[in-house]
């Protein structure tokens, strides 16, 4: 971008780190396949690679989404533990938390693809992101074994699904 | 050379980028005249409605405000403000704006034009015939009042009559591209597609940059290729809705794909819970690759465009 022109407000500011930046597709597939540990995280980094001005925003959504996505989980658990469910009915019920997860991800989504189309725009280069869900997709069940059961971690357990 | 003449050559630039929907090369010309200009206000709402055109409506709708803060009985710059938040589906405050606007230039036509648009959106389309009809008894000759006349008419389903405001728009400016598309949609409607193209790719002659005429040649290779076709519409209806919509709607999908899933399951339906799964996949892949397609296909058909002479 030329330091000589009237920089408009939704431009994206990019960072020494730009060179990390991914299309926000790749964030969105790590959500759906290695889950929103990954991609939310991914998300919120990439807001900031490529400057993106509703950075802030990304990263409050992301933690907010984590905290919402735990939040339901448990109460959808309990409610089942409480009402004493069957596990078939626990599965449709269960089907909220996954509906907040996917809602999040589409905002995420949402909000930083206008950006992103920008920061192309302006010729901001691109790293491709297979890799990563790849390595996501991976990692993902290995790490919901490694949470230690009978801890508050396992709280985060639906961040890894 | 002077500030003021620089300025008036870049103003003069960006009118002239701005009138062939050349709305990339009008920003870019607009943030060099802000530089050298930051408070110009004109500058600010000339700005703002090129960034609105081009869905970027949080800017737009900060530098429609930056000028009528710096001037505010700019009436450029309400009629700015009213498109921004026309597009923001924020109808009161639009209309309010324009009427505004109106008050300083009663008999502006592209305001009255703007005042049409925001009618016809409410779908008060006699209202919005009135309006145009109004701009037209100002100024007989804007080709523009005939194609805005024309596109209302066309909504209707009125072909011979957009069709006629085409031809007149044509008469009087044989190289409006607006009007070329106009003439291109109603012979789409009438399902003459090979003829429609020729009507795109005429517009693209005059202006390989025209953002309209490169809308309509989309449109119409949609129409050609079912599958292509098929992203475009899909596309063209998620960005229609909005943020927050096009979130529900997408979400709503996945639900169902989701519920569905879950019911094949305890129903004991294998193999409709495998379909599911490779239709979820290929939709997936298909909105993935479609938009890349779709611009690959756009770039041959643009090899075809020869250049106007005038361009």
């Amino acid at each position: 971008m030329d330091a000589a022109l009237y920089r408009i407000v939704d431009e994206p500011r990019p960072a020494a780190l730009s060179r990390l930046a991914v299309n926000p597709l790749w964030p969105f597939f790590a959500c759906m396949f290695a889950g929103p540990w990954l991609g939310w995280s991914w998300f919120a980094f990439n807001g900031f690679a490529f400057g993106d001005e509703r950075r802030w925003r990304v990263l409050a959504w992301a933690f907010g989404g984590a905290a919402l996505t735990v939040v339901v989980h448990y109460l959808c658990l309990r409610l089942g533990v409480e009402r004493e469910l069957s596990r078939r009915t626990l599965r449709y019920f269960m089907l909220l938390p996954v509906l907040v997860r996917m809602t999040m991800s589409y905002v995420l989504f949402v909000e930083q693809q206008r950006g992103f189309e920008l920061y192309r725009y302006f010729g901001g280069a691109v790293k491709p992101g297979w890799m990563v869900v790849m390595a996501g997709f991976w990692l993902a069940p290995r790490l919901v074994e490694a949470l230690p059961t009978h801890s508050l971690l396992t709280f985060l357990s639906p961040l890894f699904q | 050379m002077s500030l003021d003449f620089e300025n008036q050559r870049l103003f003069e630039r960006i009118e002239a980028q701005m009138a062939r929907g050349d709305l990339k090369g009008a920003v870019g010309s607009l943030r060099r005249l802000l530089a050298l200009d930051p408070d110009s206000a004109l500058g600010h709402a000339l700005l703002s409605l090129c960034l609105r055109d081009l869905k970027r409506l949080h800017a737009a709708e900060h530098e429609a405000r930056l000028a009528l803060s710096l001037e505010p009985e700019l009436p450029l710059a309400h009629f700015a403000l009213a498109m921004v938040c026309h597009g923001q589906r924020k109808s009161e405050e639009a209309l309010r704006s324009l009427e505004q606007a109106l008050a300083f230039e009663p008999e502006s036509v592209v305001f009255l034009r703007g005042k049409a648009l925001l009618q016809g959106a409410a779908r008060e389309r006699e209202a919005a015939r009135q309006t145009l009809e109004r701009a037209l008894s100002l100024n007989a000759d804007d080709p523009q009042t005939l194609v805005a006349l024309g596109e209302l008419e066309l909504e209707r389903g009125k072909l011979l009559e957009a069709g006629r405001y085409a031809r007149e728009a044509l008469g009087l400016a044989p190289e409006t591209a607006e009007a070329l598309v106009l003439q291109g949609r109603v012979l789409l409607r009438q399902g003459k597609v090979e003829e429609a193209r020729e009507h795109a790719l005429w517009a693209l002659r005059i202006d390989a940059t025209d953002g309209r005429a490169l809308h309509f040649l989309v449109e119409v290779k949609a129409r050609q290729n079912w599958l292509l076709g098929l992203w475009w519409r899909y596309a063209s209806f998620m960005s229609g809705l909005g943020d927050g919509r096009q979130i529900l709607v997408l979400t709503l999908g996945f639900g169902i794909y989701r519920l569905l899933l879950l019911l094949a399951g305890d129903f004991g339906a294998r193999d409709l819970s495998q379909v599911l799964q490779v239709a979820w996949l290929a939709l997936a892949a298909y909105s993935w690759v479609g938009p890349a397609i779709f611009q690959r296909m756009l770039a041959k058909e643009m090899k075809q465009v020869t250049l106007s002479a005038n361009y």
